[in-house]
């Protein structure tokens, strides 16, 4: 990975830099070759400039040459006499003078007197009447013309004596020498040509040697007009060269020209040296990216090599190590940054961890903490034979105090009860919070005594007094105990029947029950039947059962005791003893009061129009008293059915009104504003202290009816009810003993001046129908003899 | 030439007195145009006598000077025989020369004070040139006969007191078609009554003007007459 980005990279700049190396050599290679093209036009256009303009001077020089011979006096009397000699020599003499190539004479006719070369030797001149006809009209005719063969420039004059009196032609040689001084000056290879209809020949040329087929072709590209115009590119023996045909002036229909070339090589020669520095800088500077882009991708690669190193540390887990990048740029400071982020990672990672084992109100480890644990210590115990217990406890009524008091209050609660039953365990002890108020202890390798001592001091540990601000809070806790193999052999299983020794613990009032076997079948039909009470009022399975109350001083009945009955389904007629726990334990026993509370005063009312002023108790739970809108529903319900409230008597155990002192006894004083009469049920029971009831606004006592059942065979019971009923009619209270059932214990009820009785002797509880029945009837026949309530019932 | 068909002729028949020619003398005038109506100056008429003897050279004297810088007259027409005097009235000197086949001569430089003259006993035309002075031209136009005379500016010559008979007509001028004269008339009959001819000459450019370049000064030509001698 390293090599490969390392050398992609170095590649890629270098690849870079040839390609802009590559593109400018090309452009300046492009450049140079345009200009060096358009140069050697330019240079073969003046060039060519040029040579019109030296052969046009050079015409020029002849003309005036010529012109001076002319007007000579000599020259004219010699051509005058005559005589020829003369004339030849006076003609030789006169073009050597000028350095003529060719010197002609004629006559006003155009009869030549004399034509001589530059050797003064003579000359056909075939094409002078030609010639003379142009001179004769233009008076002076300067022309480039083929004569026996050979090119010249030629200027003709007419000899004046002072009129007309002959022709005078004088020539230079379209020669090599002349060729070769035109190439010195205008740097143009030079040569004639002459064009005819059959084709060019080939004159005089300054061009190296060319072959015969080269030629032929130059010729042949010369013959044709199209080279007159832009230059063409022809290529003679090693060279190309830029080619341009010039037509010599004067020369008839353009028949005489030269080929000026100017050789590419020439053209490009300035460029080549600066094309060699060119390719050498590129490849220097080539040399140098390259060395330049390895120092740089190693730069760079090397640190971004260990961050990676770095980042598959991190990806394993592994935060203890620094990237040791120390740089002052980018990368250093990314190099920091990454310290910083895995010492970030690290941190956060703990508290992660923490958090996903611990319970972040208490800093108890959390059920799933407890439950890897409880796996361990299993595999552990069934590894080494050992024992381990599983002990869960919660706090009776925690909602209420959740309710009342709210749960700023009873998250510190969940907190003190933490630290207590922390402090309480020995070390290797595990205690979770397991959810809400529930909390669950590991105990390993304990057994017997030593197990149960532990499980003494947790409750011990939590029934203590908890000190919030002011407030002293008593708490009543229950605690399960499961214990591994007996009770379970999974963590799930163990866990389960701590928490049904725990509930099985709340049921019986104990503060510490041990699983007991087969108590999951009952447990599993508890919760089918809170399952099922929850649609049992919908769903009309109540029914209330009222059983009538004995005025012992009348011997009237005048009050009736609501039962509640639960006809389910499946299981028949549930009596009260079992569902009703069930309701408290669920939260749905504010359903039932409220549900039953209806009913008694709709059925009050119900009575009143029959002509039946029948008072009627109904029972409250305990939880009900910690309930602080139940006055104000029960006021609705009574002005609803307009039912005098003194007929309603409101009966709550005592253990209900000792839980929670302070806020009970306030509802019980709101509910006695109502207008309503307060009992205290299953007197007897409980531990109240009398001052305690002294401050209760109730108006009277009822005895359990544990005590009634025997007084009449026990004397000890007889004496409790008779010091229980004399005790309360010293604090104003009437007294209602229950379960009357024979005949002697009415009567001894009676001698000790009991005002009301109930039991089976004088009612079992009826429906409400017969009830209606019952009542109606016994308001005209008292209570006499032991059959009454037969009597009544069956008629 | 094309220009051999010059001039359309004129023939004016007239009556033939031969006694009455041979009585009496005859004036003849003629106008000259280039054919295109312009007046033709300095053209020679000449008049051959058809079968009369040749008359001999008379010893005439004529003058050709040189005067601002040209010949004057410009064309000066004589008979065989007439020695022509060659002064010169310019303050420059001039060398006058001839190659003209009929007459060749030089005139070596002189000035005004040493007049040199020169026989012309040979018809012909002579050119004149100065050889130092490239645009001096003049003609001496040397004739067999004694009856000519040079056109005016007008164009117009003429001939006095011709003796009747029949001439040959001649016309002559330094631009004409092939440089020798033409026959206008071959058989002009002269008798008593005065004649009057038309002629069209065709005449080449001028080439040659006898006239000074027009930057040379005016007053160079003039030689200062000696006061006092």
């Amino acid at each position: 990975m390293e090599l490969r980005f390392r050398t992609r990279m170095t590649v890629l700049l270098l690849a870079l830099f040839a390609l802009v190396q590559m593109s400018t050599f090309l452009a300046f290679y492009v450049a140079t070759r345009q200009s060096a093209v358009s140069q050697a036009q330019t240079r073969l256009e003046s060039g060519a400039r040029v040579f019109t303009s030296l052969m046009d001077a050079r015409g020029a020089q002849l003309l005036d040459a010529v012109q001076l011979i002319t007007s000579d006096f000599g020259f004219r009397q010699a051509v005058a006499t005559g005589d020829t000699p003369t004339i030849h020599s006076v003609l030789y003499n006169q073009g050597h003078r000028i350095q003529a190539d060719i010197v002609v004479l004629s006559d006003l006719q155009g009869h030549v007197v004399a034509s001589l070369d530059a050797r003064g030797q003579p000359l056909h001149v075939d094409s002078w009447t030609t010639l003379l006809q142009r001179a004769e009209h233009d008076r002076q005719w300067s022309t480039v013309s083929m004569i026996d063969g050979r090119p010249y420039q030629l200027v003709i004059v007419p000899v004046k004596a002072p009129t007309d009196i002959a022709w005078l032609g004088m020539g230079f040689a379209l020669d090599e020498k002349l060729a070769r001084n035109l190439k010195d000056l205008t740097r143009l290879e030079v040569t004639f040509v002459a064009r005819k209809s059959q084709g060019a020949s080939w004159l005089q040329s300054t061009l190296p040697a060319m072959n015969a087929n080269e030629g032929a072709s130059l010729l042949s590209l010369v013959s044709t007009t199209s080279v007159s115009g832009a230059p063409v590119l022809f290529r003679v023996g090693p060279a190309d060269y830029f080619t341009l045909w010039q037509p010599l002036k004067g020369s008839d229909t353009g028949q005489l020209g030269a080929v000026l070339q100017f050789s590419r090589e020439g053209a490009l020669s300035a460029y080549k040296s600066l094309e060699r520095e060119l390719v050498l800088i590129a490849v220097l500077s080539l040399i140098a990216s390259l060395a330049g882009g390895l120092w740089l991708s190693r730069h760079v690669t090397r640190p971004v090599s260990r961050l990676a190193v770095a980042v598959r540390r991190i990806e394993q887990g592994n935060y203890d190590t620094d990237v040791g990048v120390d740089r002052e740029d980018e990368l250093g400071d990314l190099a920091d940054s990454f310290n910083r982020m895995q010492r970030g990672i690290a941190q956060r990672e703990q508290q992660i961890a923490h958090q996903a084992h611990h319970d972040s109100l208490t800093s108890l480890p959390n059920r799933a903490s407890l439950q890897e644990r409880l796996d361990q210590a299993i595999e552990n115990a069934k590894a080494n034979g050992h024992t381990l217990a599983v002990l869960m406890l919660d706090i009776d009524r925690f909602k209420e105090i959740n309710d009342t008091m709210g749960h700023a209050i009873g998250d510190r609660v969940l907190i003190e009860m933490g630290r207590r039953l922390r402090e309480s365990l020995d070390i290797g002890d595990m205690l979770a919070r397991f959810g809400g108020d529930e909390f669950v202890v590991l105990i390993e390798g304990r057994v017997g005594a030593e197990l149960d001592r532990a499980a003494e001091a947790l409750c011990q540990a939590a029934t203590l007094p908890i000190r919030i601000d002011a407030m002293e809070l008593f708490l009543d806790t229950s605690l399960g105990m499961a214990i591994y193999p007996q009770h379970g052999a999974t963590a799930e299983e163990l866990l389960r029947r701590a928490d049904i020794a725990m509930y099985d613990a709340k049921q019986s009032h104990l503060r510490m029950q041990i699983y007991q076997p087969g108590r999951d079948a009952m447990h599993l039909y508890r919760l089918s039947l809170v399952n099922d009470l929850r649609r049992a009022i919908p769903n009309g399975e109540l029914e209330l059962y009222y059983q009538p109350k004995l005025n012992l001083l009348t011997r009237r009945v005048d009050h009736v005791e609501a039962l509640v009955r639960w006809n389910h389904p499946q299981h028949g007629l549930i009596p009260p003893m079992e569902f009703v726990p069930l309701a408290e334990y669920s939260g749905i026993i504010r359903m039932l009061t409220d549900w039953v509370m209806h009913e008694v005063i709709r059925q009050c009312a119900a009575w009143s129009d029959q002509d039946l002023e029948i008072g009627v108790a109904l029972n409250l739970s305990a939880m009900d008293l910690s309930c602080g809108e139940l006055p104000e529903v029960l006021n609705g319900y009574l002005a609803k059915y307009a039912v005098d409230p003194s007929r309603l008597i409101l009966e709550v155990t005592e253990t209900a009104v000792m839980r929670d002192a302070v806020y009970a006894l306030e509802v019980l004083n709101r509910l006695r504003d109502c207008g309503v009469q307060l009992a205290i049920d299953d007197f007897g029971t409980g531990y109240s202290s009398l001052s305690h009831l002294k401050r209760l606004p109730v108006n009277e006592l009822k005895i359990d009816k544990s005590f009634v059942l025997s007084m009449a065979e026990d004397s000890d019971d007889a004496v409790i009810v008779r010091s229980t009923i004399e005790l309360a009619h010293n604090m104003g209270l009437k007294v209602v003993a229950e379960g009357v059932e024979d005949t002697r214990t009415l009567d001894m009820l009676h001698g000790y001046h009991c005002d009301v009785a109930q039991g089976f002797l004088i009612s079992r509880p009826l429906p409400e129908k017969e009830a209606t029945r019952w009542l109606q009837r016994s308001q005209n026949v008292p209570f006499e003899a032991c059959d009454w309530d037969e009597e009544l019932s069956e008629a | 030439m094309a220009a051999r068909s010059v001039g359309r002729r004129l023939l004016i028949v007239g009556c033939i007195f031969f006694l009455a020619a041979a009585a009496q003398a005859a004036e003849i005038r003629v106008r000259v145009d280039d054919g295109a109506g312009a007046p033709v100056a300095d053209a020679v008429l000449s008049l051959n006598r058809v079968g009369g003897t040749p008359t001999t050279p008379r010893k005439a004297s004529a003058t050709m000077d040189q005067h601002d810088l040209r010949f004057a007259p410009f064309v000066l027409p004589v008979q065989a025989g007439t020695t022509v005097t060659f002064p010169n009235s310019d303050n420059v000197r001039h060398q006058v020369y001839s190659f003209s086949a009929s007459k060749r001569f030089q005139l070596s430089l002189y000035t005004g004070n040493h007049a040199s003259t020169v026989l012309f006993d040979q018809p012909g035309i002579v050119t004149l040139g100065c050889n130092i002075h490239d645009w001096m031209v003049g003609y001496v136009v040397v004739l067999d006969t004694p009856y000519f005379a040079k056109t005016a500016a007008d164009g117009s010559a003429s001939i006095a007191n011709l003796p009747a008979g029949e001439y040959v007509v001649h016309l002559w001028h330094p631009r004409i078609e092939d440089a020798t004269s033409q026959v206008v008339e071959q058989h002009l009959v002269v008798a008593g009554a005065p004649l009057q001819r038309d002629f069209h000459l065709h005449l080449r450019a001028p080439d040659q003007s006898n006239m000074p370049p027009a930057g040379l000064e005016m007053g160079l030509g003039h030689r200062m007459r000696p006061h006092g001698t």
